[in-house]
């Protein structure tokens, strides 16, 4: 049970890796999701949430990260209960920007102790978010990290992105949602320091949905402008291809988000072999594991300088991308049938 | 929290804080570019507590940024005598078309004001109209 289900977002794809390994175990397994949230390209990949009826023997998996309809009708489900949690984002970061989401994200928090009770086994997809279920009164939390699926990284490229963006500059990616806990304010700075100090061949490719909280993009286009720096790119919600032919352009890809549940772009970029630097936040060291490069209390001109040395030290840049490959290698060794198996043959 | 910088899972903070700060003392940016980062006040809409504020704000900022500015500004260009001599004919393009584009600009200046100020006025009577509810509601409360 989801909100919603996008081609290129990385819950969705997890969910869907789910469902396939489940079938594989034997199970009869579907996704269900919010019609109005679901992407029209996948539709055939799920059922409408409100035509799920479910029974007592069965096993209702919810992927929660604010509430939302699909939680009120898991919560009213007859079925045994799995909360998947992916992290609800802090209130306090959409103040300003969204009473709204600010009252919502609230309220998702604020409602997960009476959802954990209501549950009969609790995931988490990193040992961070198991954390704040434990704090939420859980006490039995077992860890699923976010699947890393590859299949979609595999297809090629958007070749109309590829010849619009290729360019003699060097660059600097940044994929995710634009949303406040992403503080992307910090790599706008940190870019406009890089490009006057050290490269005016460069540019800041941004990609993600404004969506969420459009007056924080609001704010940033005038950050951007302020800034007095050319070559600040918002690229908008990507397509799959679209997101592999970003990949494909980057020389470095930067995370400075101050709250994730986990990130699966950073096990993207490394796939497609894009150096990455990442703020140590939330679930991050957890999906970064012992590969690229992770930092915390760093300046805007100190993170400049960090991208500069990434992108023209020869031999770190090959430490750097040697660790990835690894990290990757692991990410893709977890075996998902036998790690669910085992979660479900635990507490259901 | 201090810093601290990891690379491929090595604790790397000691010699990376250095050659960070060597880096930063051999390419400092443009002291003009300084001057026009130290002057952003674009932060202050990170700071609001709720969207009332965010709104005053925002339109508060578009006032003072109504106008295109049409200054002369660096042109970055390789080493190289390609670049140089592209440079030098995006200038004098430049002081071809600016009487054409300043032209052009002030009209686009006079109806960017024209949309601020209508913005203004709208906001004004938006908040004048909310006061109203919140005074209506809270009588309404009283009387009930």
């Amino acid at each position: 049970m989801l909100a919603g289900l996008a081609d290129g977002d990385a819950t969705s794809h997890a969910a869907l890796a789910m469902r396939d390994a489940l079938r594989a175990l034997g199970f009869a397994s579907d996704l269900f999701a919010l019609p109005e949230s679901v992407d029209p390209s996948i539709r055939d990949q799920c059922i409408n949430a409100r035509d799920y009826d479910a029974t007592s023997h069965d096993v209702l998996i919810h992927h929660y990260g604010l509430w939302s309809d699909a939680t009120d009708l898991f919560t009213a489900s007859r079925a045994q209960k799995i909360l998947l949690y992916h992290n609800v984002t802090p209130a306090t970061f959409f103040r300003g920007f969204s009473d709204r989401m600010v009252q919502l994200a609230e309220h998702s928090r604020t409602a997960l102790p009476a959802l954990v009770a209501g549950c009969q086994a609790l995931w988490a997809v990193s040992a961070y978010n198991a954390e704040e279920l434990k704090s939420a009164g859980a006490t039995d939390v077992h860890l699923f990290p976010l699947p890393f699926v590859k299949e979609p990284l595999d297809r090629p490229a958007d070749p109309a992105l590829l010849a619009r963006l290729r360019a003699p500059v060097q660059t600097m990616l940044c994929v995710g949602r634009l949303a406040p806990n992403k503080c992307i304010e910090d790599l706008l700075e940190a870019f406009a320091w890089y490009h006057h100090s050290f490269n005016p061949y460069s540019r800041l490719l941004i990609v993600g949905s404004p969506r969420s909280a459009p007056k924080y993009f609001t704010y940033l286009r005038m950050l951007a402008r302020d800034l007095h720096t050319p070559n600040i790119c918002f690229e908008g919600f990507a397509s799959p291809q679209g997101l592999i032919a970003y990949y494909e352009l980057a020389d470095v890809l930067v995370n400075v988000s101050q709250h994730e549940g986990y990130c699966l772009p950073l096990l993207e970029a490394m796939y497609k072999g894009v150096p990455v630097i990442s703020r140590r936040a939330g679930g991050t060291p957890e999906a970064m594991g012992q590969a690229g490069v992770q930092f915390e209390e760093l300046t805007p001109k100190e993170l400049a300088a960090l991208m500069h040395l990434t992108l023209t030290n020869a031999s770190l840049r090959e430490t750097i991308l040697t660790s990835q490959q690894q990290r990757v290698d692991e990410a893709l060794s977890r075996d998902l049938k036998t790690e669910l198996h085992a979660l479900l043959a635990h507490g259901i | 929290m201090t810093q601290r910088i990891d690379i491929a899972g090595q604790d790397r903070t000691a010699d990376t804080v250095a050659d960070i700060a060597k880096l930063i003392a051999k390419h400092p940016p443009p002291e003009s570019w300084l001057r026009a980062y130290e002057k952003r006040t674009a932060s202050a809409l990170k700071t609001c507590d709720s969207e009332k504020t965010y709104m005053d704000t925002l339109i508060q900022f578009l006032r003072d940024k109504t106008h295109l500015v049409t200054d002369d500004f660096p042109i970055a260009s390789r080493d190289a005598a390609v670049s140089r001599a592209m440079v030098r004919v995006k200038k004098a393009l430049w002081k071809l078309l600016r009487y054409q584009h300043d032209h052009m600009a002030g009209q686009q200046n006079h109806i960017n004001a024209l949309l601020t100020s209508a913005l203004e006025f709208e906001r004004e009577r938006n908040n004048m109209l909310e006061q109203r509810i919140l005074a209506l509601e809270s009588k309404q409360e009283k009387q009930n």
